[in-house]
């Protein structure tokens, strides 16, 4: 198999996906006032869910059923569960946040970011190199194991919320994006290649272009909520930057383990690296109120989002390349 | 002149994923109307705060209810151990109605 060199960082910078994020992310430090209607924002964001869910189907339809599926699965639900404890251990050892904060953050931290997902593809598409459809299942199922960790840890305090386990579970498994992804990835899966040709003028040839808009969003979101945060210190900072690495590293040991192709184990391991802003921050808030939502939502969208964009997905994938492959 | 009818009105601000606990507390209380309204952003104890495209943590809402003074107190002293437990602030003030029998 041919091995395609990893460009190099200023290359992986000069895309379109990481510009749109960069301009909306000056803008947002510069106050610009630049804005998106939330209607809007949030139906681009509805799209890209569809969009990536029902690709993904389609693709493991095409591929048809992989034993890869169910190591990865195992892999991925794993680590999702798995890197809260870590993420939590490093955040009472190196800030000074208590349990209840600490926990919240965590689980952001076990879960993942479909955008840095997606960002990985078209990454791993411009330098062709494949990747399997099922990662975006291993998405779905990443998305949900941290809540549990999350909830665990701040269980050794006596300040969780009396909040009902079905309003619990409802925002834990039924958020809205998380029932979206995997009700299209379904869609996919059943229609195959024939629905993918009907549907080829909606979710295929627009993607790119609505993924740049909604990036130009994320990167107002990321600078407005970097900047409107007081909470914010030096330790925190570097936890935001330092987590990813450590999410990378168990990432590489279970695509490794997984015996997961190049495009794959990096996809692995960007997931690993990323933190959630989609179902945990919802789930979190039901469960345990009392945690400052300030903290993981500026960690997670305001600096782990953008290192792991522009710094993060470049890194990953050389590591990939070379310690894998 | 249009005779009025005075009423209690409490007004709460609090997260939107929890607006349906303070829903309850008003229909347990018989509370025959309430309004939802969405916040837009704002700033409190925790600093500033705007709402997230993707995701519902940071949203806020206001929720307005009139009542009676009775009910209004009855309110009142169940809201204080549920702000304990959820983030909120609770607004009360004296409003004149026009059809007593509704509130």
């Amino acid at each position: 198999m041919a091995i395609t060199p990893a460009p190099s960082m200023v290359e992986s910078l000069l895309s379109p996906v990481v510009l749109f994020f960069l301009l909306g992310f000056g803008a947002g430090i510069a106050r610009s006032d630049l804005s998106f209607p939330e209607a809007f924002a949030k139906g681009i964001s509805l799209y890209l869910m569809l969009a990536i869910g029902f690709k993904g189907g389609t693709e493991v339809a095409h591929a048809g059923f992989q034993w890869a599926v169910l190591g990865t699965a195992a892999v991925g639900i794993g680590a999702g569960f798995g890197l809260p404890f870590v993420a939590y251990a490093l955040l009472r050892n190196l800030t000074s946040l208590g349990r209840i904060d600490a926990a919240a953050i965590a689980a952001h931290y076990g879960s993942i970011s479909v955008v840095t997902f997606v960002a990985g593809t078209d990454y791993l598409t411009r330098l062709a190199i494949p990747y399997d459809g099922f990662m975006i299942a291993i998405v779905a199922l990443m998305e949900s194991p941290a809540i549990i960790a999350g909830l665990l840890l701040a269980r050794r305090g006596d300040e969780t919320s009396t909040v009902t386990r079905s309003h619990f579970l409802r925002e834990a498994l039924l958020n809205g994006s998380v029932v979206l992804l995997i009700g299209s990835f379904a869609i996919g899966l059943v229609t195959g290649e024939k629905g993918a040709a009907q549907l080829a003028p909606f979710i295929a040839t627009p993607f790119k272009g609505v993924l740049c808009l909604f990036l130009l969003d994320m990167g107002l979101v990321a600078a407005r909520r970097l900047r409107g945060s007081a909470h914010m210190n030096m330790r925190l900072f570097a936890f935001g930057l330092s987590m990813p690495l450590v999410g990378a590293v168990v990432g590489l040991l279970g695509a490794a383990a997984a015996g997961l192709s190049e495009g794959s184990a990096t996809l692995l391991v960007i997931l690993c690296a990323s933190a959630s802003y989609i179902a945990v921050p919802a789930a979190m808030r039901v469960a345990l109120p009392k945690a400052n939502p300030a903290y993981s939502l500026t960690l997670s969208l305001g600096v782990t989002f953008p290192f792991n964009l522009t710094v993060g997905i470049p890194l990953y994938a050389t590591a990939t390349h070379h310690l894998l492959t | 002149m249009t005779e009025l009818h005075t009423r209690k009105k409490i007004e709460v601000i609090m997260d939107k994923l929890h607006v349906e606990r303070v829903v309850a507390l008003f229909e347990n209380h018989d509370v025959l109307g309430h309004t939802v309204i969405p916040s837009v952003s704002g700033k409190g104890s925790r600093g500033r705060w705007t709402p997230d495209r993707l995701t519902a943590a940071d949203d806020r809402v206001l929720v307005i209810a009139v009542m009676s003074e009775a009910t209004a107190d009855a309110i009142l002293a169940d809201l204080g151990p549920l702000f304990e437990e959820i983030p909120g602030v609770a607004f009360v003030s004296e409003v004149q109605v026009l059809r007593p029998h509704r509130f």
